[in-house]
């Protein structure tokens, strides 16, 4: 079938009905502003950026989650350019909607918009005068209902029958000229995904054409869907019954209970495979250019506050959010490519069963996995889950998942707990990733019976046609996802980052006296050239009689004892020294406090903090002489700061505290509140708490010391 | 505090302008009403 190009003139229209000319129908200039309607999974996304082009924003409507697309009607094979661009119709993509009459969030943006009294933020709310409205060629017969609705509004319209490429492969024809006669409005045949037809919609689109008015009598719902029934006898047909054998037993086989289930695992592992194999080439590049970065800077700029602040506040703070960056844009390419083949809705489908009990439906599932890798993106990706109280159960459950953020903490702690002994190490990193699942998932069960009291809504889900997924799309959702990581987290943790070094640099304090006295020592062997011999142990100098030590390994030992005492003397030093005795139930001396209440904001600052303090290094992941050194490091009564229990102890504690201030931030954006952010924050500290408590009393009753 | 020294103040101001920005980037602004009355069928321009 060839793709029907639209008519250069408005259709020709039955006369009944006494209604005026299509000239007269039609507006006399272009459109400024164009809504774009569809219900889901009908392409309206793909086509947008067809006709928006790259260049297109995302922004949210105010006061909702929901994400608008913006962009100017640039596309085409004779695109605009320049003034003409600036100067085109402003698209609006709308939230997908199976009908505008519907009690939810999306359709009421939908009609809010239409009648001009919302905008996506940024824009002046004003009315559409002209409507774009996406239809499935594949799912004509249902999505035709909205295209009556959008008519029964009275503005100029242009239908876009899209997925005409695959209907065509299974032998469906749709006759978009019948259909432009019942409308009364240009109807073109359409692939966004392939671009066929896109020139003639352009086209189109610079002349709507106002539908028949018979449309204004279709109130009922009833009434609608008879017009849909009758409209489709006409001009849908098929030139081969329509059978998909390929399709029915890929569906029998990914939403089977036990096999789907399997083919879900298979799938998802498959996927995180590919994430974190990937992704450690770039996040090495990342790692190695914000070192290079802080290494010129540090070369450059003389020693002081400034530099440091560059340094250890700025670069470091900035370089510890980035890194995270590739494996975040790999998830959401990945899922996107996923959800482009149409297998994401049938692992929805599979997952409901598993997670209903715990008060979650199957699409809270995307938002779980995608917490393994952030937070962020996966409280973000919880905006797909349409029922209000599913959708903020997920967001409350999202932060158990352990994200990438904790692996650094796990894997301190891990090879703490078991030193030399890998297989054990791998079974507590496990361990860890199961206790974050259950406790994300009893959270969840607790809030669906109190707070989120209430019945959920069945899910229905549409299982979109297999297809090959949209490279296009994937990629600029991938790009809009990862802007707004960067622009989110990266200003906060930049902020957090130099906050902390401020806190935790001032008030400075002069070295004590054995720093001063192993520079003298240092300054002397450096005029011998040699190295000296102890000859006498002093343990509060590092030194031990009969080794033999060098002038650099002294003043290492001086700048170390300089950096701990000066720590000790922070504004961020006394307030741990201050709070110590809160945490001495879980185990934890003055050290550690502060490396918890460090990395409050960001969890993986803990390693670097502990480090700082231990050993006065931050280059904790490029030496491993420094693991020994914390794993060796001593509190002030002499016993070790990593002690058994208390490693355990922090290990729970990891797995469950909020620790991150960037999702906690977000929380209150997407679940419209700071209270749910509040709730979440005391939730997870109370219950990381008292399990970390719990395990270190456990721990010690065991004989761990 | 080494009040004596200007890149202290320099550090001091780029923190606290910082962490302002970063706080108000925390803080949720004012949202615009989405409450809506339109029906469909029945408000059809003229």
């Amino acid at each position: 079938m060839s793709v029907v190009e639209p008519k250069p003139e408005p259709p020709a229209r039955p006369e009944a009905g006494g209604v005026e000319s299509p000239s007269v129908r039609s507006l006399a200039e272009v459109p400024t502003r164009i809504a774009v309607l569809g219900n889901p999974n009908v392409g309206k996304t793909t086509l947008f950026n067809r006709l928006a082009g790259v260049r297109h924003k995302t922004a949210n409507f105010p006061g909702t989650t929901q994400e608008a697309h913006l962009g100017r009607l640039v596309g085409g094979s004779s695109a605009a350019s320049g003034e003409a661009k600036a100067s085109a119709p402003l698209l609006i993509d709308l939230p997908g909607v199976y009908s505008l009459s519907l009690n939810v969030a999306e359709a009421q943006i939908c009609r809010a918009v239409l009648a001009g009294e919302l905008a996506p933020m940024g824009t002046t709310p004003a009315a559409p005068d002209a409507l774009l409205v996406v239809v499935d060629a594949t799912n004509l017969l249902r999505t035709l209902a909205l295209a009556a609705e959008a008519a029964a509004m009275g503005k100029p319209m242009v239908v876009a029958v899209n997925q005409m490429d695959v209907a065509r492969r299974r032998g469906l024809h749709v006759d978009a000229d019948a259909l432009s006669q019942r409308l009364g409005c240009p109807v073109v045949a359409i692939s966004a995904r392939t671009g066929d037809g896109i020139d003639g919609l352009v086209s189109a689109l610079r002349q709507p054409v106002q539908p028949l008015k018979e449309f204004g009598g279709l109130g009922e719902r009833s009434e609608i869907e008879a017009w849909a029934d009758s409209v489709y006898a006409e001009v849908a047909s098929a030139s081969s019954p329509v059978s998909n054998k390929l399709a029915d037993r890929l569906d029998a086989a990914f939403t089977h209970p036990l096999v789907g289930v399997g083919l879900f695992a298979a799938v998802m592992t498959g996927l995180f495979w590919v994430i974190f194999r990937l992704a450690n080439y770039p996040m090495d590049w990342i790692d190695a250019l914000f070192g290079w970065a802080g290494g010129t800077v540090a070369g450059t700029l003389p020693e002081g506050p400034i530099q440091s602040l560059l340094v250890d506040g700025v670069i470091a703070g900035v370089g510890a959010t980035v890194i995270f960056l590739p494996q975040i844009v790999l998830l959401f390419f990945l899922l996107s490519l996923l959800e482009g083949t149409g297998y994401l809705a049938r692992a929805a489908f599979v997952i409901d069963r598993l997670l209903r009990p715990f008060g979650l439906s199957g699409h809270a599932f995307v938002p779980l996995l995608s917490g393994h890798a952030c937070a962020l993106p996966g409280i973000m990706a919880a905006r797909a889950v349409p029922d209000r109280r599913d959708r903020i159960a997920t967001i409350l459950a999202v932060p158990f998942m352990s994200c990438t953020a904790r692996i650094p903490v796990y894997v301190l702690l891990t090879t703490l707990l078991f030193p030399g002994r890998p297989g054990l190490q791998a079974l507590a990193f496990t361990g860890c990733y199961a206790l974050g699942v259950v406790a994300g998932l009893v959270t969840s069960l607790l809030f669906r019976r109190t707070v989120l009291k209430g019945k959920s809504l069945p899910m229905a889900l549409e299982l979109p046609a297999y297809r090959l997924p949209d490279l296009r799309l994937a990629l600029l959702t991938t790009r809009d996802r990862a802007w707004v990581f960067l622009r989110k987290a990266g200003v906060v943790i930049l902020g957090i980052s130099v906050v902390l070094w401020w806190l935790g640099t001032y008030p400075q304090s002069p070295p004590p006296r054995e720093a001063v006295e192993l520079q003298a020592v240092a300054t002397a062997i450096e005029t011998t050239g040699q190295e000296v011999w102890v000859l006498e142990s002093r343990p509060a100098f590092g030194l031990v009689q009969g080794e033999a030590v060098s002038a650099a390994e002294v003043r290492a030992q001086a700048e170390s004892i300089a950096a701990r005492h000066s720590a000790r003397r922070t504004v961020l030093g006394r307030l741990g020294a201050t709070m110590q005795p809160v945490f001495e139930p879980l185990g934890y001396d003055r050290q550690l406090v502060i490396g918890v209440l460090a990395s409050f904001a960001a969890r993986e600052v803990f390693v670097s903090t502990m480090a700082v303090q231990v050993i006065g290094r931050e280059d904790f992941d490029e030496d491993n002489g420094i693991q020994d050194a914390l794993a060796n490091a001593k509190r002030d009564d002499g016993t070790p700061v990593f002690g058994t229990a208390t490693s355990w102890s922090l290990l729970v504690y990891y797995v469950l505290a909020m620790q991150c201030l960037p999702t906690l931030a977000v929380t209150a954006r997407e679940a419209g509140g700071w209270k749910w952010a509040g709730l979440q924050l005391g939730w997870m500290t109370m219950l990381a708490y008292v399990l970390a408590a719990a395990a270190y009393r456990i721990a010690l009753a065991m004989g761990a010391s | 505090m080494p009040v004596g020294d200007w890149q202290f103040w320099v550090v001091t101001l780029v923190t606290l302008v910082v962490g302002a920005v970063a706080v108000r980037s925390l803080v949720p602004r004012r949202r615009r009403s989405t409450r809506v009355s339109l029906t469909i069928n029945r408000d059809r321009p003229a």
